[in-house]
């Protein structure tokens, strides 16, 4: 879901993509512990963070920021990343929703979901 | 990096000179500072080393250049310094013997000479103050200082000097004469030389000194030195060396610890400890030497006036009274810079970081200052004018300032520093060049951005290689971290900016988190890619008319820009970075990269190797279903194809393309839907051959068609109708106009069945769901594709439809049938264009099979198609055909067990459970079961007894006729076994083939049926037999002629017939038939038979057990008396089961015959017979007599001797005891007179005969024979019934 201008999308299903060497590598990392599902950071590149999570049954977010030059703290990206879980749930739950089709998510609600947590303010994340 | 001016980025480390071991250019390693700059003294010893000629005389040569080469090897010459833990390290040069170092400028003198302010102060040639120095007036720091303290100005001198010794040549002062063998003079010239020596080193040692540099001398002794047997005068060497040394080192005036080293002669390896030690000990002097010049450097800045004074103008106080030449003398500012460099570069020759650290980023700041327009620090400076000559060099010491900042913190392992360094470098300049008008939309820009990140991608990656780590950030990150904060081990990122911030507890400052340098390398390229694009703008800009020139770079800077290859250099950058992505594992990074890399091709005309590339990685993203990414490969592909004219590429790229998964709109679909088609069929495309052929394969690439194939049925017999079904479906999106194929091709594993539909140009609206009938099809023969089945049918596809194609084909033999191809394709003039669905790799689905029901009304029109659903998931795209099973059942009836030669009759009873009539045909073969004896089976099986002609153990090609359906049919067949009481299998095999459809070709063959049974069958022997022969006495018969030379026997045969069967047996008949004899003389007749005596032997039934006598009297006639065994005949039994068996009703089975051997006559080899003749009927009181008949068989006579054993029964007459004699061939009769006392049986009197040779104990007993009796046995003798006497 792109929520600004800055990039093309393309860069963003590149990004995505790239990440997911990443969340193979943590997950290996994090073995068999039952861990949190929030990976961190887990690269930046140019002026862009990219932020991994995945779901216990391995669906895994990506959150890509446009870096401040400030601490982003760690609650925060975990709070957002929560939010989106409960929406991707909500989704999930809906006995329309075909969990193996491989085509991307095509619900409405779904989207506005998302694109409202895209602009929250950063207080807004903080407090779920 | 290489455009930097290497001392600006190299590490420094403290610089030792050596003199006395010639130069560096003796090893070749780098060019010696020096060079050139001193006179080489014509008898020096370097001088006299690098002549060839004396080369030989030099015996020290090696030692010096050894210890030269160990001293140099650990020159760094590297942007990464030996490291914190390295052992103390000098960079080496080495000097000529009489090198003068650079004189001092007045100014460097101790402070407390130098202030004079009235003096006039010289300045180092290189000042800014000195006209004719590259920084004046108003530069900053020019390269050459660096270099000079890096190369030429040395912190510790250190002079190799040799002891003089007589034998050595004499380079110093050759003018002296000199006689080894002078007595006395040896000694005193040792001293005057060591005096000259001494005076020379003290004086080297002052001037140093003076210099505030350290000096060590270090005494070369010579194996001439020390060796006595060399020199007898010598003994005393050891003392007087020492003498020696002492003197020189106290007239030269050195320490004897820190500054005199006495290095004995050695191997090589021994070498190199001194050569540490001597590091280690000067190397404190050496940063004691840099730690002063810091010293006095900082004393310097300390004097200089505030920049914020207001009097940037005027030079600094020490300078005032200068007058200046330059219009604008460097500024307070620009002093403060040099000075805060300078003491950077001596803290970080002295090895102490974190000052130098603190240097540069104070020399660093105030630079910055300078390009900004109006300066913070100096008020009301300007900047300095921009693409001036020292606007570009300040903006190069900046930079490499900004490096040497962030080298220095990964040296002390403070890797966000760095980074952040990095980003303050990057966003000042940002900022600086955005005002300045050079900023973002300038190539200059970008190249300088993109030159930056490279440079630190590349001291990164030298860190790492030097044994940096991107740090660990699980344990610098996160005091405050909790258990639920995970990191990985992942070198990515690194958190260890979080320490640096008490707030942040567990969070992050994304910018401040250090990376692999492959991140950087790939920022690098990126820009460079901009650049690249920037510079292109600018070139069209720059064709423009009446375009405004002064925003335009300078003409040269557009000329260097020119001459770059920016896509090579991208390419090169992307490249690194990649590999640095590789090395750590990160997959779909390499493959982003690679589509960069390979758009930065396409963006230089190089369509091949990028088409390459984007293949390549097309793969993985097709496989993970990034459609938006693959979508972006495949038009980047299309263009790369169509630049290249792969025409073939370019129409698989529009049909995958076509797939809606690409979230592309309708009317880019519709284009690329109408440039495929117009490829296809419109355009002339010069040099193509003649026919195109692109087999596409479907389940490769993102399709818009789906195809699924299911056969309706599990198995399938042989000969039956199969019906399977092909459904194509279309996407909801694509194909955005109707899409009408030319022909749809199915491909099966045996190619008889393949179909080829054509397109009907049928221009009906298509539905949603459509059922196209493509059963009778007809065979033809298409060019291309060899004899085919074909039907034309509607192939025209709209988006989001169903097709279903159903057909039929009919198995011809048994196995597999798959389809295995699918093909939708295109055939045009030029093209031939296949969309290939492979069906032979199992693909997985889980939905339930479906069948499309559809039927074609009477208007040939089709009804409203349903689905119904077949058992099973997933698709089924073979079917197994197998022999249709047979519906018929044979039953056989019978009574067993089968007697042996009997007609066994079996009744087989063939029920049709089919559903037509069928005619039917039988084979039946009987097997014994011992199989090496079937060949010699005389077994048979007959349909009818009655014929035995032409029989054998099997029946072909019986025709039972027709069944009707549900019906039966009986027939029975007849079996025969013989000899063997084994049981046999009848094996049966009916076959039959439906009344419509009888094959015209003969079983076996395409179209029967075939059904087999198999029975067992146990035989039995319907009888035993026994037989008994013994021979009549010769008296009996009369001879037929005396003179005759035949000879007639008689014998009486008995043989004895169990019934073993069952059941009961109808005996008709018993016959002996004699066999002929082998010998025509030989002959045999029956003289009489039991049978023949017995009328009435008509038809006996004999049950299981009974006994039956059949008694025979044969004649047999023989010339040959000596013929021994003879052949008597075969016994035979004509006979049938007494009832028939229950199968067989109302036919009549004959009688059959058991045949059995009689064994063969044997006749007794004896040389003397004796028969007795025992009258019939004795009675009580009524005397007879007992004839014996003794024949001699030889030609000589013979004694008998007889006596007689007299028992109760009889009385006889006659001698007890006697003896006869009987001829040669001839015969004798002895009688015994009987009379019976007793009635009943009775033994006889019992008569032993005796055969009496000439000699004691040549006795024979003669066997008695009587005819009618059994043999005698041991003390048995015949018994006979006597009859009572009648009155009693």
């Amino acid at each position: 879901m792109n929520l600004t201008n800055s990039h093309p999308d393309l860069k963003f299903h590149y990004i995505a993509h790239t990440s997911c060497d990443f969340i193979d590598e943590r997950a290996i990392v994090s073995g068999s512990e039952p861990a949190d599902t929030y990976l961190g950071l887990l690269y930046t590149m140019e002026d862009l963070a990219v932020y991994g999570y995945v779901t216990n049954t391995k669906v895994k977010f990506v959150v890509v920021l446009s870096i401040p030059d400030a601490v982003i703290k760690n609650t925060d990206i975990k709070n957002l990343f929560k939010k989106i879980h409960n929406v991707y749930i909500n989704q999930v739950c809906n006995p329309f929703y075909n969990l193996d089709g491989k085509k991307s998510i095509v619900s409405k609600k779904f989207i506005e979901s998302i694109d409202a947590i895209g602009s929250m303010s950063s207080d807004e994340v903080v407090s779920p | 990096m290489d455009s930097y001016p290497p001392e600006f980025i190299l590490h420094h480390v403290p610089l030792m000179a050596v003199i006395g071991l010639g130069t560096a250019r003796d090893l070749a390693e780098q060019p010696t500072p020096t060079n050139g700059s001193v006179q080489n003294s014509p008898g020096s010893k370097a001088q006299s080393r690098r002549s060839s000629l004396s080369a030989a005389s030099i015996p020290r040569q090696p030692p010096s250049k050894a210890l030269l080469s160990l001293l140099t090897a650990k020159n760094q010459v590297g942007i990464w310094g030996p490291g914190r833990n390295a052992i103390a390290g000098f960079h080496v040069v080495a000097v000529e013997k009489n090198h003068q170092f650079p004189p001092r400028k007045p100014t460097m003198r101790p402070p407390a000479q130098t202030h004079h302010p009235n003096m006039p102060v010289a300045h180092s040639p290189i000042s800014p103050l000195t006209s004719g120095s590259p920084v004046h007036p108003d530069g900053l720091i020019p390269p050459i200082w660096v270099k000079k303290h890096r190369e030429v100005l040395p912190s510790v001198v250190v002079g190799f000097y040799e002891l003089w010794h007589h034998s050595s040549p004499e380079p110093i002062n050759e003018k002296e004469e000199i006689s080894p063998t002078q007595e006395g003079t040896i000694e005193s010239m040792d001293k005057e030389k060591d005096y000259i020596l001494a005076m020379e080193i003290n004086e080297r040692r002052k001037s140093l000194l003076e210099r505030g540099i350290k000096f060590s001398a270090v005494m070369l002794l010579k194996t001439q030195n020390i060796d006595k047997t060399m020199d007898e005068r010598m003994f005393l060497k050891d003392q007087a060396m020492d003498e020696r040394l002492a003197y020189i080192r106290r007239v030269s005036g050195l320490d004897a610890r820190h500054a005199f080293f006495v290095l004995p002669p050695s191997q090589h390896g021994d070498f190199q400890d001194f050569v540490t030690n001597l590091q280690k000990s000067l190397y404190e002097y050496g940063l004691n030497y840099y730690r002063e010049h810091g010293k006095r450097v900082k004393r310097k800045r300390s004097r200089l006036p505030s920049p914020s004074g207001g009097n940037y103008m005027r030079p600094p106080p020490p300078l005032s009274e200068k007058p200046s030449t330059s219009p604008q003398p460097l500024g307070v500012q620009g002093w403060m810079i040099r000075y805060d460099y300078k003491l950077a570069t001596f803290a970080e020759f002295r090895q102490d970081m974190e000052a130098a650290i603190r240097y540069y980023d104070s020399a660093y700041n105030l630079i910055i200052d300078l390009f900004a327009p109006q300066s913070s620090i100096t008020p009301g400076a300007t900047g300095l004018p921009i693409r001036s000559k020292r606007w570009i060099e300040a903006r190069m010491l900046a930079d490499t300032i900004s490096l040497k900042i962030c080298k220095l913190n990964l040296y002390i392992d403070s890797p966000s520093a760095a980074l952040s360094q990095l980003n303050k470098h990057v966003s000042t300049f940002k900022d600086i060049s955005n005002t300045l008008g050079i900023g973002e939309d300038t190539f200059e820009y970008w190249a300088w951005l993109s030159k930056q990140y490279r440079v630190f991608a590349d001291v990164l990656e030298i860190a790492i290689r030097s044994g940096f780590t991107i740090p660990d950030p699980e344990k610098i990150s996160h005091n405050t971290t909790t258990s639920d904060f995970r990191f990985s081990m992942s070198s990515m990122s690194s958190m260890s900016t979080i320490s640096n911030n008490p707030n942040t507890g567990s969070g992050i400052n994304p910018t401040m988190v250090l990376q692999h340098p492959g991140f950087y390398y790939y920022i690098a390229a990126k820009y460079n890619s901009l650049r690249r694009k920037k510079f292109l703008n600018l070139e069209k800009y720059m064709k423009k008319e009446g375009i405004d020139k002064s925003i335009l770079p300078p003409q040269d800077t557009l000329d260097a820009e020119q001459s770059i290859d920016h896509s090579t250099l991208t390419i090169e950058l992307y490249t690194k970075s990649y590999e640095q992505f590789k090395t750590q594992k990160t997959g779909r990074m390499t493959l982003y990269l690679a589509s960069e890399i390979a758009n930065t091709y396409l963006d230089a005309g190089k369509y091949e190797t990028a088409l390459k590339f984007f293949e390549r990685i097309a793969k993985t993203y097709r496989k993970e279903h990034w459609h938006t990414i693959l979508e972006s490969i495949l038009r980047w592909s299309l263009v790369c194809a169509k630049e290249l004219g792969t025409w073939e590429k370019v129409v698989e790229y529009l049909v995958e393309l076509l797939s809606d998964q690409f979230s592309i709109s309708n009317q880019q679909r519709i284009e690329i839907h109408s440039e495929l088609m117009d490829i296809l069929f419109k355009m002339n495309i010069d040099n193509l051959p003649e026919l195109r052929q692109i087999v596409i394969d479907m389940d490769e690439i993102n399709s818009f068609l789906t195809c699924r194939v299911q056969f309706k049925d599990d198995a399938t017999f042989i000969g039956a109708e199969t019906f399977f079904q092909i459904a194509f479906s279309t996407q909801a999106e694509s194909p955005p106009i109707p899409l009408r194929f030319t022909f749809l091709r199915l491909s099966f594993n045996d190619s008889y069945f393949n179909h080829f539909l054509r397109d009907n140009n049928n221009e009906k609206d298509s539905t949603k769901l459509e059922w196209i009938d493509c059963k009778n099809c007809l065979q033809e023969d298409i060019e291309g594709e060899g004899l085919i089945w074909v039907k034309d049918v509607d192939l025209n596809f709209n988006k989001g439809i169903t097709k279903v194609f159903e057909g039929s084909i009919e198995p011809k033999e048994s196995g597999d049938l798959q389809l295995q191809a699918v093909s939708l394709g295109f055939l045009t003039d030029r093209w031939k264009v296949e969309l290939h669905f492979n069906l032979k790799n199992t693909r997985e689905e889980h939905s339930k099979r479906k069948w499309l029901i559809g039927n074609n009304d009477s208007k040939d029109q089709v009804t409203k198609p349903t689905y119904t659903v077949l058992n099973g998931t997933g698709e089924r795209t073979s079917i197994k055909a197998t022999q249709k099973l047979a519906r018929l059942d044979i039953q056989a009836k019978h009574s067993a067990p089968a007697l042996l030669d009997e007609y066994y009759p079996i009744e087989l009873t063939v029920v049709n459970s089919e559903q037509d009539d069928v005619k039917t045909f039988l084979n039946a073969e009987i097997v014994t079961d011992v199989p090496s004896n079937s060949e010699n089976s005389e077994d048979f099986i007959t349909l009818d007894p009655t014929t035995t002609t032409n029989v054998s153990n099997n029946l072909r090609d019986i025709d039972i006729g027709i069944i009707p359906s549900g019906e039966s049919v009986v027939k029975i067949i007849y079996v025969l076994g013989k000899k063997s009481n084994l049981p046999r299998t009848l094996h049966l095999t009916v076959y039959y083939a439906s009344t419509n459809s009888v094959p015209s070709t003969p079983f076996p063959s395409r179209g029967w049926i075939e059904k087999k049974e198999d029975f067992r069958i146990h035989f039995i022997t319907p009888f035993n037999f026994s037989f008994n022969i013994s021979q009549q006495s010769e008296s009996i018969c009369k001879r037929k002629s005396e003179n005759s030379m035949e000879r007639v026997e008689r014998y009486f045969l008995v043989a004895k017939i169990t019934t073993t069967s069952p059941c009961e047996i109808l005996v008709t008949d018993i016959d002996l038939n004699l066999l002929g004899q082998a010998n025509a003389q030989t002959r045999m007749e029956i003289t009489t038979s039991s049978i023949e005596i017995d009328d009435d032997f008509q038809g006996q039934v004999w049950k299981q057990g009974n006994i039956y006598i059949v008694n025979y009297l044969l004649e047999l006639t023989l010339m040959d008396i000596k013929k021994l065994d003879i052949d008597i005949g075969l016994l035979v039994i004509q006979w049938k089961r007494n009832q028939q068996s229950s199968v067989v009703k109302d036919i009549k089975i004959p009688c059959t015959e058991s045949t059995v051997v009689v064994p063969q006559l044997i006749r007794k080899k004896a040389e003397i017979s004796a028969f007795i003749r025992i009258p019939p009927n004795p009675k009580v009181g009524q005397l007879f007599t007992l004839v014996y008949k003794i024949i001699n068989w030889t030609s000589s006579e013979k004694k008998i001797h007889v006596n007689i054993e007299v028992n109760d029964s009889f009385v006889f007459s006659g001698y007890k005891q006697t003896h006869f004699i009987v001829s040669g061939m001839g015969e004798h009769c002895f009688k015994v007179n009987c009379f019976p006392l007793i009635g009943g049986k009775m033994k006889l009197p019992k008569v032993n005969m005796e055969k009496r040779g000439e000699f004691e104990g040549d006795e024979e007993t003669i066997n008695i024979i009587a005819p009618g009796y059994k043999e005698v046995i041991e003390d048995d003798y015949f018994v006979i019934f006597v009859k009572p006497k009648v009155e009693i």
